[in-house]
């Protein structure tokens, strides 16, 4: 299954946003972000399966919350992981 | 002990509440917002679960707009501080507590205006006496809910409403209301809300916050680390992180999480009614007596009482009232002077009993047994 982040500034903003996607029935995770992709230098991310995107980029959108940037993982044959933007 | 000095701190608290502080502290005790090992995650869930819940509780629609401060105060301090500049006009009640007025006092030194709208002798302030000290550069009107002295509830609705039609700021100081009163920054037109978490919600002391409304910004009281945007060398620009710098008190969050739980699960309504209840049982007691003098509004409205004994001396009163009889209760001024100035008790204090959603009808009853004892009668 591939997997999504999106990255928020802090910990409060990826809450308000959890809170609101989880009422519905899937479930959506809070991580620290990767600090290759956090902005700022401290930021958490939400992480889905990556089908679940729209949604989340519609529900931030509707509390006026700022993704930060959003990426796909990708785990490589030597097991590390990159992460690809998606734009 | 019989205890009837709700209105400075409330106790007891409901089970759930000691429970969850003392699950935080043995289970998840880590720093909310800062690492991301599960301990810190579930800690930072918590805290937004009570934001959500106090959300709930006063009618804010966006959790995030409330920050976390260690009681009403701080969020009191936070709000006028951040929000006044020199050349800026402030209208109070002379019913607010000191907590209100110390700090305006010392930004009127800085060149803030101030004026005190003077309530009538039960505490209540009418909307004519705020209307005519509006000026064309009044910023903020700041109102107490409800005296911490009489128990005086002010119409903030009505109060909103003139606030809004003269666009003005609205902050209400609900000290002594958050959890036993409806409060609704919506309808009651509330731009600023300070709160404490540790007397009508039933959470612990160190807790409190201050709602922040939609368009509002305020500058900061403190800055500090906040777990996000860690590279800026600047206060981050949203809230709540904006405002809450250092580590939070999450096992006091976390307490009063499940006490604002108790009082949504309760209803505010019912929990009035049951504290109006007992505050006329002890009403009618104690104007019986006739050595006693009750001060404030002719009819129950917040579970709160002030009394003088003719005669006695307020603070000897409660010391006997707790070496007695095993009774907590509050003399003096109540960090409120400029109030007891306003109900012509400045130079004597009162005897404060104030009743909780725990007390019974027994509890008033040996109450004001004790007080017929020592009042003679």
């Amino acid at each position: 299954m591939a997997y999504a982040i999106a990255v928020f500034s802090s910990l409060n903003l990826v809450n308000r946003v959890k809170s609101r996607l989880n009422q519905g029935d899937d479930y959506f995770a809070m991580i620290r972000a990767p600090q290759r992709v956090a902005v700022g230098g401290c930021s958490f991310a939400l992480r889905f399966e990556d089908g679940k995107l729209p949604l989340v980029q519609r529900t931030a959108q509707e509390l006026g919350i700022a993704v930060n940037g959003i990426y796909r993982e990708e785990d490589q044959a030597d097991g590390s992981r990159i992460y690809i933007p998606v734009k | 002990m019989i205890y009837l000095d709700n209105a400075a701190t409330s106790w007891p608290k409901p089970d759930a509440v000691c429970n969850a502080m003392a699950a935080c502290i043995k289970n998840y005790g880590a720093n909310p917002g800062r690492s991301g090992h599960r301990m810190a995650i579930q800690a930072g869930e918590k805290v937004y679960e009570c934001r959500e819940n106090l959300a709930r509780l006063f009618g804010i629609g966006d959790p995030l707009r409330i920050a976390f401060t260690a009681n009403a105060t701080e969020a009191i301090n936070l709000a006028v501080k951040g929000l006044l500049a020199a050349g800026d006009h402030v209208i109070i009640t002379s019913m607010e507590h000191n907590a209100v007025v110390r700090p305006l006092k010392k930004l009127e030194r800085q060149g803030v205006e101030l004026s005190v709208v003077k309530a009538d002798s039960s505490g209540r302030v009418g909307l004519a006496g705020i209307e005519n000290n509006v000026r064309s550069n009044t910023r903020l009107l700041l109102v107490t809910h409800a005296s911490n002295i009489t128990g005086t509830v002010n119409d903030v609705q009505s109060i909103g409403r003139l606030a809004q039609e003269h666009k003005i700021i609205f902050m209400v100081d609900a000290a002594q209301t958050a959890g036993k009163c409806p409060i609704d920054v919506g309808l009651m037109n509330i731009d600023l809300l300070a709160f404490p978490g540790h007397k009508g919600l039933l959470g612990p002391q160190g807790t409190g916050g201050l709602y922040i409304g939609e368009g509002l910004e305020l500058d900061t009281l403190k800055e500090g680390g906040t777990g996000s945007v860690s590279e800026s060398l600047e206060q981050p620009d949203f809230l709540p992180d904006r405002y809450e710098s250092g580590t939070l008190n999450t096992p006091g969050i976390a307490g009063l999480n499940e006490g604002v739980k108790y009082i949504l699960k309760i209803g505010v309504d019912n929990i009035r009614g049951h504290e109006k209840q007992l505050e006329r049982q002890m009403r009618q007691g104690l104007e019986s007596i006739p050595a006693v003098r009750v001060y404030g509004s002719n009819a129950p409205e917040l579970g709160v009482l002030s009394i003088t004994i003719d005669g006695k001396d307020c603070n000897e009163v409660c010391n006997e009232l707790d070496e007695k009889y095993g009774i907590a209760s509050r003399g003096g001024l109540h960090c409120a002077g400029l109030a007891h100035q306003t109900i012509g008790t400045r130079s004597t204090g009162t005897i404060r009993f104030s009743i909780g959603p725990f007390n019974t009808p027994g509890d008033i009853d040996q109450a004001l047994a004790a007080v017929k004892t020592i009042a003679g009668s």
